[in-house]
């Protein structure tokens, strides 16, 4: 496929262009209760192919570009007819100059996981083991499951010599947790390992199971009002979204965003903790075939840099990183136990939302523990409503850590003054 | 103007026939549905500009379903030719079949044979201006004109993004006893323009959709007044006193409820899994009289339009509330066979790489007999809601929560012209749609958007209905 592809590229005379290849296997699981419902295997290509033309307009160099997707099977012709549509598309898109990523022909790498070497239906059936290990009593229980086992090739190579490629492991999954009295909830999880992580998951669910019991015996909804808030888990990483898209370079030269390296991102008077962010790679490549590697992003609560994808970097003059999608916090100065005291602690949302344009958070609350001097408080409903924007300067974060595949960090954070609908 | 049929489906059908035939010597039923999808995005913004193939619109493969006595397995690839038929029975027979390694304490699901009814359908969707007719210099004109005519209204429209995004599908369904074909397109797009507010910035995105082309564009175009007033006012918007309000609800708004709130809670395989309130509550009022709500591929020509599910189950026109009684839900064919009810034509996929689920189509509360301006009369304080941006669904509980762009203040019967932003949407599902009590003529479905479950499995939809007036908690 990539040879025809190249030679179709050839025969067209296109010199500017990318390809991307993509090859994934995967052997999949579908649970109601501890019955097996569905099983699926797939095995799948995917090829999209992106074809630039440079123009000159009013005295300036401009560079479009269009992409096509190229599928197994298609004869030279088809996929020649493909290009063709793409590169007569490309001379409309007028978006300023920018050089394709120049890298060369790399070594393929192998991302070391201890899922590699086995086959999928095996990880697949290790892991729904796993998850299920934990359903073990009467009273709450795991409702349902999907369960992937994944292993993918990805291949990029562009007409700038560069030609690299890896091959990735992956399990990953959802499961609702049930409890049937005093009366009948469920909560959703998600989870994600680059290894055979049968033990995280078999404690993922444990915990998930004590939640779902906790929110059946929940009766009341916290009363309106204005609270310091303990956020954990996933909606720490939501949180971080934020920082992420205001430090992309796609959305500075947009304007959407007025940050720059050096600013003071939480202000100028801090009274919380100071970030300390860093992006880490999920690949050894970017999609457009930029080596990744871990990069400062906030230092004591300045930014370092901007990030992002080739186009946006080389139009604000900086040095092209590739997109990030894993963030790393190295705060953390509280226990938790400590952090929580005084606070309304929403473990479960219906679902969070985080708005990096305004920086307003919020969701509805499934489950929450309230903590005062009279003791703890378990409770549902209501939601949460705050702004990430105006709060940032007072933030506190544990010391427990959390990890997953796209966050490194303390596992809570105290936002302060944020407001309840009960 | 018909969309045309494909012709790679064409090439591949006898291949996929000899398939079938090869794997039904060993099991009981056998089927694939083979898709052949092209979909293409234009946008301009502060961005720059882009065109091309969209890739989660633009795919072919096949996935085969296979029964063998007691259960189903599914096995999606993309490589077909007759060299590779040996190959694919292989996989079947060794891999996806057999289900080794079970672990202890888990058991298999057992299922009857799905009835293979015999069927030949051949059905190709209309539409008035063809996008690749029309050609990428032209809609990215268009595009450019609508923007361009956006950030000129007013100093403060930092951006005003427009998009267009059409999608050409083809499928086919095959098994022993059906021959089924559908080629259809759909048409989106979004004009989303943005403000400065202190340091932030805030949108106001509308849509505009259709079973159709490009004439989609001109639909858009008529947006634009709508997109630019909306984000000028988020500029001085206040935040919400929460507390619980009489509410007129637009279309747009209605949608949501409709969708977010009720349809996911009625998908039936929710049933099936013990996820769902709604199992509990069919034949009993879920909502005030003035209320009808229909799902169906079949009913409304929108983004959620089709002529068969991926399972190969014909479209429906399900009416799931019938004057406020909640009468069935919708299903796909494996949930149906697990409940011993009668498919509803609501089997969807992401794609032929994914699992088919119970999904909606085009959802939507008929319209009633008010007209807008009784129904912003009648209210004395309250406000109107518009503009919905996001909603989760809550089957289990019936907890709603929606969020939308803006509130605005009626104050004895007016609007005063204050508006609040952002705002959530919270309470029980039954007490929002009981407290109905005005249901306007208007009727709008718009399908701009994408429909997950959970948080995947992205299928295009529809919804809408009339303008309600109902009691709501705001946050």
């Amino acid at each position: 496929m990539r040879d025809m592809i190249l030679k179709a590229l050839r025969e067209l005379d296109i010199p500017v262009y990318d390809i991307s290849l993509e090859e994934e296997r995967s052997a999949e699981l579908f649970f109601i209760r501890k019955t097996l419902d569905m099983r699926r295997i797939k095995s799948v290509v995917r090829c999209s192919v992106t074809v630039y033309r440079d123009f000159e307009a009013d005295g300036k160099k401009y560079r479009g570009r269009s992409v096509t997707q190229i599928f197994e099977g298609m004869s030279l012709d088809e996929i020649k007819a493909r290009l063709k549509s793409a590169l007569f598309a490309a001379q409309f898109v007028k978006n300023p100059f920018y050089e394709l990523y120049e890298g060369k022909k790399e070594e393929p790498v192998a991302m070391p996981s201890t899922l590699a070497d086995r086959p999928l239906e095996d990880n697949a059936m290790d892991m729904a083991e796993a998850l299920f290990a934990a359903d073990t009593e009467e009273d709450a229980w795991i409702n349902s499951a999907e369960v992937f086992a994944i292993e993918k090739q990805v291949t990029f190579l562009n007409s700038s010599g560069t030609d690299v490629s890896y091959r990735q492991y992956l399990v990953k999954g959802e499961f609702v947790t049930q409890c049937k009295t005093p009366q009948d909830v469920e909560q959703f999880f998600q989870f994600e390992y680059p290894d055979l992580n049968t033990e995280a998951l078999t404690e993922k669910a444990r915990k998930a199971i004590a939640a779902v019991r906790d929110r059946a015996a929940a009766q009341e909804s916290p009363q309106a009002g204005t609270y310091s808030v303990v956020l954990s888990g996933e909606e720490v990483r939501s949180l971080m979204e934020y920082y992420l898209d205001r430090a992309n370079a796609a959305l500075v030269y947009a304007q959407y965003s007025d940050w720059a390296a050096g600013k003071p991102i939480q202000g100028e008077e801090v009274q919380g903790e100071k970030l300390n962010l860093t992006l880490l790679p999920k690949a050894p490549y970017s999609l457009e075939g930029i080596p990744m590697a871990a990069r400062p992003l906030v230092e004591n609560g300045e930014l370092k840099t901007l990030y992002g994808a080739l186009r946006f970097c080389q139009y604000l003059g900086m040095e092209p990183t590739g997109n990030y999608e894993r963030v790393g916090l190295e705060n953390g100065a509280v226990p938790l136990q400590e952090l929580q005291k005084g606070c309304l602690c929403p473990v479960s949302f219906s679902g969070f939302e985080m708005d990096s344009f305004t920086g307003h958070f919020g969701g509805e609350i499934r489950l929450a523990y309230l903590y005062t001097d009279e003791g703890m408080k378990i409770l549902t409903g209501g939601s949460i409503n705050g702004n990430l924007s105006e709060k940032q300067g007072r933030l506190l974060f544990s010391t427990e850590r959390y990890d997953t595949m796209d966050y490194t960090g303390p596992f809570a954070v105290k936002i302060e003054g944020v407001e309840v609908a009960g | 103007m018909q969309v045309k049929r494909s012709a790679f489906l064409q090439g591949a059908k006898p291949l996929l026939q000899e398939l079938i035939g090869r794997l039904s010597q060993r099991y009981g039923y056998v089927s694939v549905l083979a898709a052949d999808t092209r979909g293409k995005f234009f946008n301009v913004a502060n961005t720059g500009v882009n065109a091309g193939e969209e890739d989660l619109f633009t795919r072919r493969g096949f996935v085969l379903k296979v029964y063998d006595g007691r259960s189903y397995g599914e096995y999606s690839f993309t490589h077909m030719d007759e060299a590779a038929i040996p190959a694919i029975v292989a996989a079947v027979e060794e891999r996806l079949m057999p289900l080794e390694g079970l672990p202890e304490g888990l058991s298999l699901s057992e299922y009857g044979q799905i009835p293979d009814e015999p069927a030949t359908l051949l059905k190709c969707s209309e539409y008035a201006i063809d996008p690749d007719g029309k050609g990428d210099e032209a809609i990215l004109s268009a595009l450019t004109a609508i923007r361009e005519e956006g950030k000129a209204r007013d100093e403060r429209i930092v951006d005003c993004a427009v998009g267009y995004t059409f999608q050409e599908v083809h499928k086919l369904f095959l098994s022993p006893h059906r021959d089924l074909e559908q080629n259809f397109m759909w048409s989106d797009g979004y004009i989303e323009a943005m403000c400065p507010k202190e340091d932030d910035i805030v949108c106001y995105m509308v849509g505009a959709s259709d079973l159709g082309g490009a004439e989609v564009l001109d639909q858009l175009r008529g947006k634009l007044d709508e997109a630019v007033r909306g984000a000028l006012e988020l500029i001085d918007s206040e935040p919400m006193v929460p507390g619980e309000y009489e509410c007129v609800c637009t279309p747009a708004v209605t949608g949501m409820i409709v969708h977010e709130a009720f349809g996911h809670g009625v998908e039936m395989d929710m049933f099936v899994k013990d996820r769902a309130q709604a199992k509990q509550f069919i034949g009993e009022y879920v909502a005030s009289p003035l209320i009808t709500m229909h799902d169906g591929a079949a009913v409304q020509l929108d983004t959620g339009s089709y002529f068969f599910d991926d399972e190969g189950v014909l479209a429906h026109d399900t009416v799931i509330i019938e004057k406020g009684i909640l009468k069935r839900g919708i299903s796909d064919a494996q949930s149906a066979m697990h409940l011993g009810t009668v498919p509803t034509g609501n089997g969807r996929r992401e794609s032929f790489e994914r699992k088919a689920y119970t999904r909606m189509t085009n959802t939507y509360f008929e319209p009633g007999a008010d007209t807008f301006e009784d129904m912003i009369a009648s209210v004395k304080d309250g406000f109107l809601l518009d503009n919905p941006t996001s909603g989760m669904e809550d089957p289990k509980n019936w907890g709603i929560q929606c969020m939308v762009n803006v509130a605005r203040e009626i104050k004895d019967g007016k609007l005063t012209g204050r508006v609040f932003s952002p705002i959530v949407l919270t309470g029980y599902v039954p007490d929002l749609l009981k407290s109905i009590t005005m249901v306007s003529r208007d009727f709008a479905l718009e399908g701009a958007g994408m429909c997950g479950k959970g948080w995947k499995e992205w299928v295009k939809v529809s919804d809408g209905g009339p303008c309600i007036k109902a009691r709501i908690r705001l946050g």
